[in-house]
């Protein structure tokens, strides 16, 4: 057993805030033990203590044998453990070269001369870092610095790598890398701990924990772990908006994806209440997503009329026609073209540094294009939008030290709506929204989710006909996320509110009608999230996960025989276009395993089509 | 103690001031500056002292000595003649003279009778420092005139080894020691807590590096460094300010490294209290600046505080690298003249070093 714990609780601020409140478990030695959750579960705290880093109140805690608390019994092992903190590039010195971050680490842990050319050598090719060496460390992109800052961690050898989100921020494309390093490292026979906030990453575990609030919400292998009470159905069909409605009469779990209905209800129940619509239920492996729903439950939000646009906007609700913008000789969007439908929800998808900024913020009006045309409700002079537009940001622009009520009246103001009419709004929205118990408090004070619904409102209060929003719901949870959406959903069906928003985690990409993708400034798929889905499949193939106990040999035996293949969690994840499953693994000499057909994720559309591109180009 | 991971420290933070420009802006420019705004804009010289006289005699004597003063247009400015005691004190208060000569009745008589020829200097003595000089002024004069003057204070003499009485030099030996003191206090200061900051410090919390390791790597990164700062310090006392030097160079280097040692010292140790760079730089700043100006001589003569000031002055290390400097710069005292100096700021880095070392936690709070 590498890691053996007992209760284990962490305290910040002398008892004041108690940031895990009981947690056992066990981690054995070559696992890839995940820890999930939103932001604020505990997980920082949790592996934090495992690392000695942070001192735990109460419980048992042993690490290697070792109990992190005493220090200098501790201080043994302590090279035997790696522990990569939260946020991109942190544990890194951003003014060193790649190469003197290394040295760096190698000399804290006494690895020299020889054995560290060579360590060095081995971890900076595998990361296809080699090349960059002489570069500093914050002139690299997000996933990059998160490649070197495992680099570092592994200089030296260590039994246990402990990781803090190390995917967060970093684009899907970078993501999927930095979870192969991670399996090649296993394969060495390194045991991982990983934090994420990702609830998709979960399958990527051998052992996952899921979290909320600082106590377990489940724990066990990503299949038990994402086991529902209740069965999981799909409804679709015709009259599936119609579905939707009822369901709630039935059930709190009620979700929209695409153009399904998705809930965790008895099917017979669900019959029952849906009898004589036209749709088609259909049950569904549960996902992690689904269980913590099914815990923590949803509730129906209604908007007012209030925040029905004051402004007609026509049917083309914005036209982006062959812009191009510039920056000097660089050129970060290079001729993008399409039109966003009145009502429609629009999402531009892309990695770090495709442009998707550049592009909302020449729609805005913030940049002048360099070339082409851009139209907003009909309109090109860019003055004469502001009052149509609402704007909500990835930092939210609250004003930390003031109270929700005082920033939404500041907010409103500042959009000459009378402070009689936002008292109003925000008086009739907030019980749906759950801001009520929160309209005194401090900004400062607030959970992240709970942020981002008081900045949603801000943007709002003006009732705008066309809304923007930029990376809207990262690190909240699930629940959180449900409430978010389902307010955009509404101003959208019933109000006819334009939505346009920015992303790279793609589970908000599934709430989006349709989805522009970029790289490198260009549009390289644009169409309905199943659209872009049915395509990839087209060309790719169908999707399997493969379970067997050698998934690194299989995944090497299936790209011999020209399958795409990697590692996903203890299974291996494939695609193939014709011919059965079954005959194709055994043809690649793979004799145990069990196979069963996977979904393709918008995570394989995205990496699919930006490899595409990038062959291209 | 592994060395190679305290060098390890070293060269990083070497490396990493010498690519950031601002920084090594900063660490440059600080010293230089405050080295030249204190230095040339902290005129502790005083001239054109603007004084009245009090003619009680108006006597021949007496108008000839009030000429002496008043043709002395460098240091002296005449105000005017009185006729009262009580003007002479309302003009004392308001501040428009700084000094006030009065003559009694009969003094030439007295003087031709062979008898003590005594006149009086009222000096205002809201600022000590100022009202020594123009003491020291006056009695300069009187000496000259073979006369005994009595003045309305104490008097001490003071400026015996800077014999040209330049203050200019004092002034610049003076921002050297305040200087030492808190550029390389608060550099180190932000040694640490900019790991905080950035979040690198976990590398030192969860790697097998100990506290005096990494507090070691630290300190010598500091004290390194600082002493670049100690040799412009000194170059622009010596070749800019023109201060001559009468004691060994060798000396003074030593005890000048061990003060810039104390001042690291304490930066690191304030360090342990501090999560941001901007309250770490303000927090250092403030509790360097003010007792190193204020209580260490610089400004004030310790001689001339209170009890409780003197007590102060006794602890802080500047008091005793000032009075230690002042013995290189003008005196030359020999080793063992200074040695109790030395010894003093020696004790101060251990204590301020084991301090530091006690505080640090090598986990997050």
């Amino acid at each position: 057993m590498v890691v053996e714990s007992e209760n284990l609780q962490v305290f910040y601020k002398k008892g004041k805030v108690k940031a895990v409140k009981g947690l056992s478990f066990k981690v054995k030695e070559g696992e890839v033990f995940i820890f999930i959750g939103p932001d604020g579960a505990g997980k920082s705290s949790t592996l934090k203590a495992v690392c000695g880093v942070v001192n735990y109140a109460k419980g048992k805690l042993k690490v290697l044998g070792k109990d992190p608390k005493k220090e200098k019994e501790f201080n043994k092992i302590r090279e035997k453990i790696s522990f990569m903190p939260q946020g991109l590039g942190r544990n890194l010195y951003k003014k060193l070269s790649v190469e003197e971050n290394i040295d760096f680490f190698a000399s804290l842990y006494g690895v020299e001369g020889e054995e560290k050319e060579r360590r060095k050598e081995l971890l900076l090719k595998a990361t296809g870092l080699w090349e960059f060496k002489e570069r500093q460390a914050g002139k690299l992109s997000g996933g990059m610095m998160q490649k070197l800052g495992m680099c570092c961690a592994l200089i030296h050898k260590p039994k246990l790598l402990v990781l803090d989100e190390p995917t967060t921020g970093v684009d899907p494309l970078s993501r999927r890398e930095l979870w192969k390093l991670i399996y090649g490292y296993v394969k060495e026979g390194i045991t991982v701990m990983v934090a994420t906030s990702y609830l998709d990453e979960a399958e990527r575990g051998s052992r996952v924990l899921l979290m909320k609030g600082g106590r377990e919400l489940a724990q066990g292998t990503p299949e038990e772990v994402a086991k529902t009470k209740k069965p999981v159905l799909i409804i679709e069909g015709e009259d599936y908006l119609k579905a939707y409605e009822k369901l709630w009469e039935v059930s709190n779990t009620v979700r929209i994806r695409g153009e399904k209905v998705r809930v965790v209800e008895e099917k017979d129940k669900v019959e029952k209440a849906l009898s004589g619509l036209n749709v088609e239920i259909k049950e569904v492996e549960p996902e992690i997503e689904d269980l913590f729903i099914e815990k923590v439950g949803l509730k129906k939000v209604e908007i007012s009329e209030s925040f029905k646009p004051k402004t007609e906007v026509p049917q083309d609700a914005v036209v982006v026609e062959k812009v191009v913008k510039a920056f000097g000789s660089f050129k970060a969007v290079k001729g993008v073209s399409f039109k966003v439908k009145r009502g429609e929800i629009f999402g531009v998808l892309g990695p770090n540094g495709a442009g998707k900024t550049t592009l909302i913020k020449t729609i805005l009006g913030l940049y002048e294009p360099t070339k082409g045309k851009v139209v907003v409700a009909g309109k090109t002079d860019r003055n004469e939008i502001k009052e149509i537009i609402g704007y909500m940001s990835q930092k939210f622009s609250l004003y930390e030290d003031l109270t929700v009520k005082e920033n939404l009246l500041l907010w409103g103001s500042l959009y000459g709506v009378p402070l009689k009419e936002i008292k109003e709004k925000v008086k009739e929205t907030a019980p749906t929204l759950g801001l009520e118990e929160y309209e005194g408090k401090l900004v400062k004070e607030l959970p992240l989710g709970i942020k981002q619904r008081v900045s949603l409102l801000s943007a709002l209060l003006h009732s705008p006909a066309i809304l923007f929003l930029d990376e809207p719901t990262s690190g909240v949870d699930p629940a959180e996320r449900e409430v978010f959406w389902q307010v955009i959903r509404e101003l959208s069906r019933k109000f006819g509110t334009t939505v346009i928003t920015t992303t790279h985690y793609l589970d908000e990409a599934e709430y989006c009608d349709r989805l522009l993708l970029m790289n490198r400034g260009e549009v390289i798929a644009l169409g309905k999230p199943q659209e872009l889905k049915e395509k990839v499949k087209e060309e790719v193939g169908k999707a399997y996960l493969m379970y067997t106990p050698y998934p690194f040999e299989a995944v090497e035996k299936l790209k011999k025989e020209g399958i795409t293949a990697f590692i996903y969690g203890s299974k291996v994840k494939l695609f193939l276009k014709e011919g059965k499953v079954e005959e194709a693994l055994k043809k690649a000499d793979i004799k145990e395993f069990k196979v069963r057909e996977g979904e393709i994720t918008m995570e394989d559309v995205f990496i699919y089509e930006v490899e595409k591109s990038s062959r291209n180009s | 103690m592994k060395w190679k991971r305290v060098v390890g420290i070293v060269k990083k933070e070497v490396k990493e001031l010498l690519r950031e420009p601002i920084s090594l802006l900063t660490f440059l420019l600080v010293p230089i500056s405050m080295m030249v705004v204190f230095g040339y804009g902290l005129k502790l010289e005083v001239k054109k002292v603007p004084f009245a006289v009090l003619d009680l005699d108006n006597s021949k004597l007496s108008r000839e000595i009030e000429d002496k003063f008043a043709s002395n247009r460098e240091y002296f400015d005449l105000k005017g003649y009185l006729t009262s005691y009580d003007k002479a004190e309302k003009l004392l208060e308001k501040g428009k003279v700084s000094l006030i000569i009065v003559f009694p009745p009969n003094f030439e008589k007295r003087v031709e009778r062979g008898e003590k020829g005594e006149f009086q200097a009222l000096i205002d003595g809201t600022f000590p420092y100022r009202a020594e000089v123009i003491k020291s002024y006056v009695e300069a004069i009187s000496a000259r005139e073979a006369l005994k003057v009595k003045p309305n204070f104490k008097v001490e003499q003071r400026y015996w080894f800077n014999e040209s009485l330049n203050q200019d030099y004092l002034v610049a030996v003076g921002t050297m020691a305040v200087v030492l003191l808190i550029s390389p206090a608060v550099f180190s200061a932000l040694l640490i807590v900019k790991e905080k900051e950035s979040g690198s410090i976990y590398n030192a919390y969860s790697s097998p590096i100990t506290k005096g390791e990494f507090i070691t790597g630290k300190f010598l990164s500091g004290a390194l460094l600082s002493t670049v700062v100690f040799f412009i310090a000194y170059f622009m006392t010596v070749f800019l300010f023109g201060v001559s030097q009468k004691g060994s160079t060798l000396l003074l280097t030593l005890g000048s490294l061990i003060y810039t040692f104390v001042a690291v010292s304490f930066g690191l140790l304030i360090s342990n209290f501090f999560s941001s760079q901007a309250a770490a730089f303000i927090g250092t700043t403030v509790l360097t600046v003010v007792p190193s100006i204020l209580y260490s001589g610089y400004l004030t003569p310790v001689s001339s505080m209170g009890t409780s000031g003197r007590i102060t002055a006794h602890l802080i290390p500047t008091f005793y690298y000032l009075r230690f400097l002042k013995s290189i710069f003008f005196k030359g005292d020999p080793l063992s003249l200074i040695v109790k100096d030395l010894g003093a700021l020696t004790l101060f880095w251990v204590v301020l070093f084991l301090a530091t070392l006690k505080t640090f936690k090598k986990r997050e709070e």
